[in-house]
This record gives structure tokens, sequence and C-alpha cells, in this order.
């Protein structure tokens, strides 16, 4: 016992006087544990062999060395090995900061989290990284790698894609619901600003023929679905009309379905079914809107289409595979 | 505090009876309810957890408590918990940002000093700011709702989440989207940025993710 002590010692003070010599001239940081470990003795040794290996990589890197030469008092030869690995890849250094770390216990010895270092390859936003590093029971570095939430975030960035286009999803619904309340609620200021100056309003009408025989009678063949185009100004001058003329309006929306167009992320199809009744008239239709995300905070429609679901008669006229939808309009940009 | 549940589950009918109350009016009512300089009373859900809920983590003593998912796998109420003194006690670390994310937005973590500057996106366009502790959001959206969360970003230097506020029983949400510096996370005198929408109705949703047509 008294020898092992009188080793680990010996071991200390060769590699602060390494460390002594050598950090001076290559500038790399200093390395403390501040929580985590008791053992005075022990937290010494881990200390200095983090200090000599960030001497080591820093005068590796400085000098364009191909590995790291390490102490094999320090280093363990697998993690050596780590070391030569990432190295290939890429020099490490480690910035002149004091790193102030807490010691964990892990299964194997001993664990260190968050150590900066720069990766002298890397593009400059990805340059700076984290290195863990493991530890014998006996304070002898085992393994060094980049720090694991790195990967897992890596990870995490990808399959969160799908996350980002759930939220502007979300917007997308409290766009549209947004715009049934301005119709409620006679809005014509907010629908003004909601619709592009050049957007595209298509509105479907059910017209009724003379039947020419018994069997149009029976199969409808009688009922047509004309459609009218308008500009923005002709449809806000039109609604404008109805709102003054009647009493209430009220909108329903149902089965909305909100689609990406696939060659614009920032274009949206949300198709849905409307349900209009004011104290005159009512009605039920298929509603298709273009909306354009480019600016997010001020999404526009493009593109507003409506067809009537049923004819007077109560018999479909429109089916919903019949709807307009994304594919039916061609973007110029 | 049978003041603020009585406030609490006032804000839920007013805000959602669309006979009466229409979103421009409910998201008012929010917005109200937000700037009110009402005290905050630092409300929590129980931290009641069973072995059978643990999951463990690839962080050595880091377990999540698995809750479930809300319309997509990734919008999920767990949260990340270790056991200090012989007690799970949800993470609040430097060296775990996700996980500190993920407990501070579903209001797992009980000394959360931070503040918010949300901007309200209401109906009519109006997008005012408002800055208020966090806790206060929660103290008013929290206990008659159900809290999803997905952090959708994160490197060494930021980090993104949202979070839903889903009411079941009206199923409509409100959804924050929070961006902030990782270290701010850990700095109790700083401020998050969050956009926040309001009474977003899913009751008439078919389907948010169809299928892209041709």
């Amino acid at each position: 016992m008294v020898m092992k002590k009188i080793l680990i010692k010996k071991n200390i003070i060769l590699v602060l006087l390494t460390f002594a010599s050598t950090a001076f001239s290559y500038g790399g940081g200093s390395f403390k544990i501040i929580e985590g470990i008791t053992d005075e003795g022990m937290k010494s040794v881990m200390e200095a062999n983090v200090n000599h290996l960030f001497v080591a990589m820093n005068m590796a890197a400085s000098q364009r060395n191909k590995n790291v030469k390490l102490s094999r008092e320090c280093v363990t030869s697998e993690a050596n090995k780590e070391i030569d690995l990432i190295w290939k890849s890429s020099a490490m250094t480690v910035p002149p900061v004091n790193i102030m770390s807490k010691c964990l216990k892990t299964p194997r010895g001993f664990q260190v989290r968050g150590i900066p270092v720069d990766m002298v390859e890397a593009d400059a936003e990805e340059r700076r990284q984290e290195l863990t590093i493991d530890f014998t029971p006996a304070g002898k570095i085992c393994d060094i790698a980049i720090a694991i939430e790195m990967h897992r975030y890596d990870q995490i960035m990808e399959e969160k894609s799908s996350d980002i286009d759930y939220a502007r999803r979300q917007i997308i619904i409290d766009f549209v619901e947004n715009f049934r309340t301005a119709y409620n609620r006679k809005d014509i200021k907010l629908l003004t600003s909601v619709y592009s100056d050049k957007a595209l309003i298509i509105t479907g009408k059910v017209i009724s023929e003379k039947p020419n025989s018994d069997i149009d009678r029976m199969t409808l063949r009688n009922s047509k679905v004309v459609y009218i185009k308008q500009t923005k100004q002709e449809y806000l001058e039109n609604l404008a009309r109805v709102f003054k003329t009647t009493k209430y309006v009220n909108v329903k929306f149902e089965d909305v379905d909100v689609v990406q167009h696939p060659k614009y992320d920032d274009i949206y199809g949300v198709t849905l079914k409307q349900y209009w009744h004011t104290d005159r008239y009512h009605d039920e239709g298929y509603l298709f809107l273009m909306i354009d995300f480019r600016d997010a905070d001020n999404p526009l429609i493009q593109v507003r289409t409506w067809q009537p679901y049923k004819n007077k008669q109560g018999q479909v006229v429109t089916n919903k595979n019949d709807v307009y939808h994304l594919g039916s309009f061609r973007i110029v940009r | 505090m049978i003041r603020l549940f009585l406030f609490s589950f006032l804000l839920t009918l007013t805000t959602t009876n669309k006979a009466q109350t229409d979103k421009a009016e409910a998201d008012r009512i929010i917005y109200e309810m937000l700037i009110s300089e009402k005290q905050t009373e630092n409300w929590h859900p129980h931290l009641d957890i069973l072995n059978s809920q643990l999951v463990e983590t690839a962080e050595e003593g880091i377990y999540i408590v698995c809750g479930d998912s809300f319309q997509i796998k990734t919008l999920r109420s767990d949260f990340y918990v270790r056991k200090i003194n012989g007690k799970w006690t949800p993470i609040n670390d430097r060296r775990y940002p996700m996980e500190t994310m993920v407990n501070l937005m579903l209001n797992r973590i009980t000394d959360n000093k931070h503040y918010l500057e949300l901007r309200h996106h209401q109906y009519g366009g109006k997008k005012p700011r408002i800055i208020m502790p966090m806790q206060h959001l929660f103290d008013l959206l929290a206990r008659n709702t159900s809290l999803y969360c997905s952090v959708t970003y994160i490197d060494e230097h930021d980090i993104r989440a949202i979070l839903v506020f889903h009411q079941q029983r009206l199923n409509f949400i409100h959804m924050l989207e929070l961006k902030a510096h990782t270290k701010d996370l850990f700095d109790a005198s700083s401020i998050l940025c969050a956009d926040f929408y309001t009474n977003i109705p899913q009751g008439n949703i078919n389907d948010i993710f169809r299928e892209k047509r041709q």
C-alpha cells in the first residue's frame, strides 16, 4: 500500500514536471475537477493526466504531427488508439481557458464531460466540440470520445424536421381559424389583408338546365357546375355587399386537410368542407386555399376555390376527388 | 389557490365556448390574463413516478419517465429524472441541456425562475409582446390541459422546442415555439423568447399530414 502511494506520487510529479515545462509554450487550457470526488490523491492524478493530454494535443497540433505522443503512465493503449483515430480525421487543440469539471462515478471508473476542444479541420461553426474522458479506477485515461450528446443531437436534428413542419401546419390551422372567424365577424379588413393582391378566386355555381329526356331527369344530368373567376377586388366587393345585406354570417369548417406542396416547401394547400349560413341563404361546399407561407408572419392566400357540394335537390354535384388541389395550379416564380 | 383554479377553469370555458366566444374574443381573453399582474402561484403537476414508467437512457443514471404522445410520435409528455438522495428529481443540469429544456417546458422544474418574452399571435394579425414569468403561463394554462413537448433543434449554442397545451374535452391547443441560447437555460436572469399561438381548434381537422398529391 505504501509502495503504491509512493508510485502514484512519483507519477504525479513526473507528469506535473512535463506539463510545467511544455504547457507554457503550447498555450493550452488548464483542467481542474471541482466536485464529484473526495480522494484528493486520485483527483490530482486525474487532473494531471488530463493536463498532460492537453499539452500533448496542442503540441502535436502545432507541430502538425500525425499522432499525439502520450505517456503510458497517463493514458491506456486503448485510449491512445481512440485519440489516434480522432486525429486521423482532424487534429484537436484545447482553447486557453480554465476548465472546471464535475467528476462522475461510472461502472468502469470515472468520467468528466464537456471538455471544450477545437477540431482544426472542421468548418468554423462546427469547430468547437466537447470531449468526454473516461478514467480507470486508478485515474488513468482509458477512453476519449466526442461527447455523446453531439451524436445524439445530430440524430435528433435529423428526426425533427417533421416536427418543425408540424408546428408550421398548426400555424396554418390557426390561420384558417382566423380566416373563418373573419367571415363570421364580417371583418373585410382582415380578409383584405390575407388575400394576395393577385389572388385567383374561383367560385362554382350549380346551373340547372331544362332536362332533354326522362333519362336526364332521372340521372340529374341537368345539373351542371360552372365556374366564375374573380379578382381579389371583385370578390371582396361582392362579399362586402353580402355582409351589408345580411343580419349574420355563420361559417363552419369541417374535414380540414393540410398538404405541403411537393416542390415548394413554403406553399401549402388546405382543403375543407365549408358550411355557410346567413339569415337569407345557406350552402355547403368544398373550399380549397393555396397558402403562401414565404413570409411566415403574414401568410397569404394565393388561390381560393369554392365548389358546391350538392344541388337544390340534395344531389351531390362535387365529389371529394374532384375538388381543386395543389396540383391543379401551376406556380410561376 | 382556489381563486386561481377557478380563474383558470373559467378561462377554459370562456375561451372555447364557440357559441358565445369566437377566436378573436378567446385570443383577447388569454392576452388579458397573460398581462394581468396576478401573483404566480408556482403550480406543478405531482411527481408520481412508477417504476414501470422508467426507461434508461444512454446517459448514466438518467431515466425517462414515459408519458404519451400527441398527434406525432415525437411530441411527447416524457420527462427526465435522476435519483438524488434517494428521490427522483427532474434534470436541471447544464450537462444535459436537452433534458433540462424538456423538463422546463413540461413544467417539471419546481424552481423555474425564467421569464418569457412571448409574441402572442392573435386574431387580426396582432402580435403584442409580453414579458412575464414563465411560471405564470403554466399557472394559467397547464392546470386543465395536457402538455407535450418536442425539442426541434439543438447545437452547442442554440436550442428550440415546441410545447403544446392540449385541452382534451374541447379539443383545441395552444402552441408555444421557444428559441433560446442553450446557456440561457441555466441563467435564471435570462429572458427566453417564444412565439405563442392560442385557441387552435383540432376537432375539425381531418388530416394535418395528408399525403402530397401531384
